[in-house]
């Protein structure tokens, strides 16, 4: 036992002996870095797939609007991730968690009842349409490389409340791009379908954060 | 845990103070010794090497710590972390101890204390002869596995796999027997 103190002793005496001036502050930086570039990756792989919509110039307005609620997606995950990569700050976290969920919600709750039963029924029955359910997380994988990449470099502490975030935030950047291709407006559509493919990506990132942001 | 001290002084270590530092880290390991402790039940040895590995992750991951946030939660949120880690790891190792690794543990685990030798001789009677026989000389007498192989007349191979598989059926018998 003495020995084991001694061995700590020397490991206390080397790390304050290699002790630098840390730079800190500046996750909300690097975090956004990673986030353009995720979004640069998943841009230039619909673009190089060349399914862009031919009508795009037609219908700019609904794909920005398409765009604009899967950056709503990511703008609300985006807190919770850095709370998360930051041991000890739990307080806040469940209140970013609580207002995400409760911002998507009111959103996607506002259009539905503009759209109307009529509209909400074929939303959701989508015509085997669904299409985005599989694409979504798809092109939200190398964006998620990206997230579990950055987030490794930080402290997550809670493994798949972490991957989750991570896997949400892909999720809502690969949505944001797959704005170009998609050729459903509804504004049900977008809400129910491409929300439920970002949930989806969040619980594939819950699984993979166990193993892949352990450090 | 006296926060405004530990605070002071991890504030001055984020800026490059390394007598700061070094107190920082010789006061966090009292703390981290006697929170590892509490939770781990292994005994005082593995425990250290959680307080080590804590204090590792301390000085790798202390770009996360942010100054307007109490340095204890900070802290103790990456003890938990690195502590569930090892339980977790442990768990898994003892499914399976490669016997190379067992091997780089052996002079830390010399067997010294009487009454653990005897649980020990205890439980290797419960071993199939060929397994008892090998970890008796690679991991008692502390042969390597060539002399090992020598004196049982048994190829290296047979050494290895038979201190793996012993390894491996003592761990269950230990767990067995801490059952409550």
């Amino acid at each position: 036992m003495k020995a084991k103190d001694m061995k700590t002793d020397d490991l206390i005496q080397s790390l304050s002996e290699t002790a630098q001036p840390v730079r800190k502050g500046r996750a909300t930086i690097t975090f956004i870095a990673a986030a353009l570039a995720a979004l640069a990756v998943c841009v230039g792989i619909v673009l190089l797939s060349g399914q862009v919509r031919a009508d795009f110039s037609e219908h700019m307005t609904a794909v920005l609007a398409k765009a604009a609620f899967s950056g709503l997606l990511v703008l609300a995950t985006a807190p919770a991730m850095l709370w998360l990569v930051h041991p000890g700050r739990s307080a806040g976290l469940w209140i970013a968690i609580g207002v995400a969920v409760t911002a998507v919600a009111i959103v996607v709750g506002v259009l539905a009842v503009m759209a109307g039963r009529g509209e909400l029924a074929a939303a959701l029955g989508a015509g085997g349409r669904p299409v985005v359910f599989v694409l979504i997380p798809l092109l939200a994988m190398p964006a998620g490389w990206v997230f579990f990449t950055w987030g490794r470099r930080y402290a997550p502490t809670r493994l798949a409340l972490s991957g989750a975030a991570a896997g949400a935030l892909s999720g809502g950047i690969a949505a944001a791009s797959y704005a170009l291709v998609c050729p459903v407006d509804e504004a049900m559509f977008v809400a129910t379908w491409y929300t439920a493919s970002v949930v989806l990506c969040g619980l594939i990132g819950a699984a993979l954060g166990r193993i892949l942001l352990r450090w | 845990m006296d926060e405004p001290r530990l605070h002071a002084l991890m504030v001055r270590s984020l800026a490059g103070d390394a007598p700061a530092y070094r107190e920082f880290l010789s006061t966090a390991t009292g703390e981290l010794r006697a929170f590892v402790r509490r939770r781990l039940f292994s005994g005082p040895d593995e425990a250290e090497d959680v307080v080590q590995e804590v204090l590792l992750a301390v000085h790798l991951k202390r770009h996360t710590y942010d100054p307007g946030l109490p340095v204890s939660a900070w802290l103790y949120a990456i003890a938990r972390y690195k502590l569930v880690d090892h339980l977790r790891r442990g768990k898994r190792r003892g499914v399976s101890a490669p016997v190379e690794a067992a091997e780089g543990e052996a002079d830390v685990n010399t067997v010294e204390d009487g009454a653990h030798r005897r649980d020990i001789e205890r439980l290797l009677t419960r071993l199939p002869a060929k397994q008892r026989r090998a970890i008796e000389l690679v991991k008692l007498q502390q042969l390597s596995v060539r002399e090992a192989a020598a004196a049982a007349s048994m190829s290296e191979a047979d050494i290895k796999v038979s201190v793996h598989r012993g390894l491996k059926t003592l761990s269950r018998l230990v767990a067995e027997d801490d059952a409550p």
